[in-house]
């Protein structure tokens, strides 16, 4: 019979390198900081300084800066908080079904990220280097997802 | 873990990016509050945005912090013109208001002023407003008699009127105000010889032997 209690108190026997956890939660960290950055710019007004790219105030204004009447730096907020949230939780229960989420979201960071990118470079023209960090971090994050994801599977 | 081991990783990573968002939020809206000057040097620099007649190229930049109801300023104004008259080749002068809360009448004045600069009159109604102080003071109607020195000046009254209530008007005031409490000012007039608070001199002699020591002391500026 199907014991829900029983599964979702599974303990994820095998081995996840702690160094996995803890780089996720420091890239997360650091995504947070990011787009709490492009929040705080959106919610004061104030241009964003652009270096390296030019045109992070054609980005962060441009039409595309907002899904579901979200703008696009909340979510980025709630992602990276997400998954460093799934990361520690991981660390402190062990959890099998937390395990299993932390690829899911930084998969669905880093498909976002990819169409964020093809937003940037062919809907409007123009780079962010705030998004453009933020997709860095959220690759990096899906390639520890993967790793994390094999680590589950072996 | 065991139970304070996790209290510990969940409480620092709450604390962590409780940081990080107040950290993102203050470098995102500009440098923190601006701290105060209590070293008696100037908070905010000269700029074009300030009332500055004379030298283009100073050897020495004079600034007076002001009220136009004060008595004490009332009675510097002759002497202060008189001192550039004097030295107006060499020295700029830079007035900047900081109407204090007891007089009532030092703000309107203060607007009055700023909306006859806005038709390059500023320094005509600083006069004007000095040399009529007790005509206004205790003047229940300050506006209408404001009007009339306008007319007097020969302004634009239409216009005038439009700058002496508008919000830039109000502003620029405001910015020397904030200037002001950023640099400890506590009196009225304050004076600053290149950005450096000076005790109120007590005689003309005291005022320009202040002056010649700073132009003797200077090296030629470029702006």
């Amino acid at each position: 019979m199907f014991n829900y209690k029983e599964i979702i108190n599974t303990k994820f026997a095998g081995q996840i390198p702690s160094w996995l956890i803890w780089s996720i939660v420091i890239l997360s960290l650091v995504g947070f900081t990011d787009a709490a950055f492009l929040l705080a710019k959106r919610l004061s007004g104030t241009p964003i300084p652009c270096f390296i790219t030019t045109g992070c105030d054609e980005v962060s204004k441009s039409p595309y800066s907002v899904m579901f009447g979200v703008p696009l730096s909340l979510w980025g907020v709630l992602f990276y908080l997400g998954t460093g949230f799934l990361a520690i939780l991981y660390a402190d229960t062990k959890n099998f079904f937390v395990a299993r989420l932390i690829p899911v979201a930084t998969t669905l960071g880093f498909l976002s990220s990819c169409y964020f990118i093809y937003v940037q470079k062919f809907l409007i023209g123009a780079f962010c280097i705030y998004c453009i960090l933020s997709a860095l971090i959220a690759t990096i994050l899906f390639v520890l997802g993967i790793i994390f994801y094999r680590r589950l599977r072996s | 873990m065991d139970t304070q081991k996790r209290i510990i990783v969940w409480f620092s990573a709450a604390l962590v990016v409780i940081i990080a968002a107040v950290g993102a939020y203050q470098v995102a809206n500009g440098p923190r509050a601006e701290l105060r000057k209590t070293d008696g040097t100037l908070s905010t620099p000269i700029d074009a945005t300030d009332w500055t007649k004379g030298s283009k190229t100073p050897k020495v930049t004079f600034l007076e912090y002001s009220d136009f109801q004060c008595p004490a300023c009332g009675a510097y104004n002759p002497l202060l013109e008189e001192m550039y008259a004097k030295y107006k080749n060499v020295i700029s002068f830079t007035y900047r208001h900081f109407p204090l809360p007891q007089h009532p009448n030092a703000l309107p004045a203060a607007y009055a002023s700023e909306a006859a600069g806005a038709q390059g009159k500023f320094w005509e109604m600083k006069d004007m407003l000095f040399t009529k102080q007790a005509e206004w003071s205790e003047s229940k109607d300050v506006a209408t008699v404001f009007e009339g020195y306008a007319r007097e000046l020969g302004l634009d009254i239409a216009k005038y009127n439009v700058d002496v209530v508008s919000e830039a008007t109000k502003a620029r005031v405001e910015a020397n105000v904030k200037s002001g409490t950023l640099s400890s000012i506590n009196h009225t007039p304050t004076f600053f010889i290149n950005g450096k608070m000076i005790e109120n001199p007590e005689s003309p002699e005291e005022l320009y032997a202040l002056i010649d020591t700073a132009i003797a002391s200077s090296t030629p500026k470029t702006n």
